[in-house]
């Protein structure tokens, strides 16, 4: 009987630490540089590798950007041509981002540009110190545009008997360097990606 | 035993009947023609039971599309469309309620078309805010389900369109092309493909929504000795009309591509009678076999299950019902500069678009529900 009792009590300790288990909260903290995929769409981990991939190449094209003379580039949003809603200007900061880390290259922010005019509008009206007011006129201008498109493709599992249904999806990234001067697109390179993923098609 | 039994049948009953009273209350606003407040109804579609819930934001978003708050169109269906991906599967759960009460108990998954048309919406919400990107993403994600569900959404010409110019906008004409050549295929017309806008010329695109799309109703057979079927079809409706438009006193003859919602939400509905004819037929005997065990022991307990089996026997009526009847795409070329267009219908209503400021070279968008 005594035994019997034990059981049962440890049975109901064992249920009820499931059931408090599957209630509680629970946050932790995952190393960017880990890769997480829960599904097959584009996700954080994507865009490091997708980036690494792209730049270091691109760094190591010596004839664009020669030791003595550092050129400069303005860097255009990437295209998104994907079926996901995917914020690029995550790719394209972490482009520019790593170029300017190697200094082998000089930046326009062309983000500032309407901040910068309404400041040095504003410096020209009267109210700032003549001999501290930037000068006109001495901009720097970009002798390349680098610009970029994510796309997609992707592929469903035919409809068949199935438990589970499968999906892939193609990534490439393409980056292409348009000298300013000439308008020729002088560097081009494609970043790839797949994946597969399946989803359970019997669910609660 | 048997008042178990009972307890349990009437317990499921009761839970059968519950509606979605926000939802209905959002609904008869609309209708009445004062949509400003609907958008409050709908703000949070919380009050709204989980079954539901897509349909909550499917009006909320057609709501707020009417009330040209657009971004609040636009994040309202991204959570619908979030949901009809994460609602794709056959629940265990709502199935074998199906199969104890009615197909309403079910979580409401969308019916084909209106799969398609959230996506239709947000691609009109995007490209009024010249978001092209987005809409483009928007495109694809409606080329999937056109791909899922050919036969039931070949005849939603104006989503097509719709598509062909997303990809017009990101400057991809052999993507444009294809589309293209899918919709005069699907009308049984030569070629539609607009060409770009021509130098010196600005084009107005119109997205026109005239009337309300049919709504479902129930069939209802029955047989002997207590067997109810009921079956969801939509109501009938009459084919669309052409618009007329004008600008400064002339007629203009736009290229015009227009989608009767109610036939093609109709053949959504018939693809898919396989599937809730099986829960009906399935549904029948088991409550055949429920009604004749409770029999065993009482006469009048068996009459009390099957009037209570018969009541609890409804189809599912559940619909998109803010929908227009017809959506029309037209697109009119124009000289750049400010003009005062009128557009109207066969049934003598009239919607004035004044001051209406075409860009050289460009296209202006703009939206309008008769």
């Amino acid at each position: 009987m005594n035994n019997k009792n034990n059981r049962f009590l440890v049975m109901m300790a064992f249920s009820a630490l499931l059931i408090m288990s599957g209630c509680m909260a629970s946050t932790k903290n995952l190393n960017p540089a880990d890769e997480v995929h829960y599904d097959a769409s584009y996700d954080f981990s994507d865009k490091k590798q997708i980036v690494d991939r792209l730049v270091d190449p691109l760094l190591s094209a010596s004839q664009f950007f020669p030791v003595q003379v550092k050129p400069i580039l303005i860097v255009y949003p990437v295209v998104n041509e994907t079926s996901e809603h995917i914020d690029t200007s995550g790719i394209t900061d972490e482009i520019r981002m790593k170029l300017l880390r190697s200094g082998k290259i000089r930046f326009i922010n062309e983000h500032q540009r309407e901040n910068i005019q309404m400041e040095t509008s504003y410096q020209y009206q009267g109210f700032v110190d003549p001999a501290q007011r930037v000068e006109q006129g001495r901009q720097l201008g970009a002798d390349y545009i680098l610009s970029g498109t994510l796309r997609s493709i992707k592929k469903k599992q035919p409809k068949q008997w199935r438990l589970y249904k499968k999906e892939r999806i193609y990534y490439s990234l393409d980056l292409t360097l348009t000298d300013l001067k000439t308008g020729e697109m002088v560097y081009a390179d494609q970043a790839e990606l797949a994946r597969e993923a399946s989803k359970p098609i019997i669910g609660w | 035993m048997k008042s178990r039994i009972i307890g349990a049948i009437l317990l499921i009953f009761l839970s059968a009947g519950c509606s979605s009273i926000p939802l209905e209350k959002a609904r008869d606003v609309f209708y009445s023609e004062e949509p400003v407040k609907a958008d409050l109804v709908l703000e949070e579609c919380s009050g709204v039971s989980k079954k539901d819930r897509l349909l909550c934001y499917m009006e909320g978003g057609t709501i707020l599309h009417d009330l040209k708050a657009y971004n609040e169109s636009t994040q309202v269906l991204l959570k619908a469309s979030g949901l009809i991906k994460k609602q794709d599967l056959v629940n265990i759960k709502d199935q074998s309620s199906a199969v104890l009460v009615n197909d309403k108990v079910m979580t409401y998954k969308g019916e084909y078309s209106e799969r398609l048309w959230v996506h239709t919406y947000l691609m009109m919400n995007f490209l009024l805010k010249y978001d092209y990107e987005s809409a483009l993403v928007e495109a694809k994600q409606a080329l999937e389900v056109y791909d899922e569900y050919p036969d039931s959404l070949k005849d939603d010409y104006f989503t097509r369109a719709l598509i062909a110019l997303c990809f017009e906008n990101m400057n991809l004409p052999d993507d444009a092309r294809i589309e293209y050549e899918r919709l005069a295929e699907a009308m049984g017309r030569p070629d539609l493909r607009p060409g770009p806008v021509a130098r010196g010329k600005g084009e107005l695109v119109l997205f026109i929504g005239q009337g309300y799309v049919p709504t479902k109703e129930s069939i209802e057979t029955v047989l002997p000795p207590s067997i109810r079927i009921s079956i969801p079809r939509y109501a009938d409706s009459h084919p669309p009309l052409p618009v007329s438009i004008r600008s400064d006193c002339k007629e203009l003859t736009p290229l015009q591509i227009t989608t009767d919602l109610g036939y093609v939400a109709r053949k959504s509905l018939d693809d898919r009678a396989a599937q809730y004819l099986t829960r009906q037929t399935l549904r029948a005997g088991v409550k055949e076999s429920i009604a004749h065990e409770v029999g065993k022991k009482s006469e009048f307990a068996e009459a009390l299950v099957r009037t209570v089996l018969f009541l609890s026997e409804e189809a599912d009526t559940r619909s998109w019902e803010t929908l227009p009847e017809s959506f029309s795409l037209v697109r009119i070329t124009l000289d750049p500069g400010i003009h005062d267009l009128v557009i109207s219908t066969e049934y003598s209503q009239r919607y004035y678009l004044n001051g209406v400021d075409i860009p050289g070279g460009k296209r202006l968008y703009r939206a309008i529900r008769f």
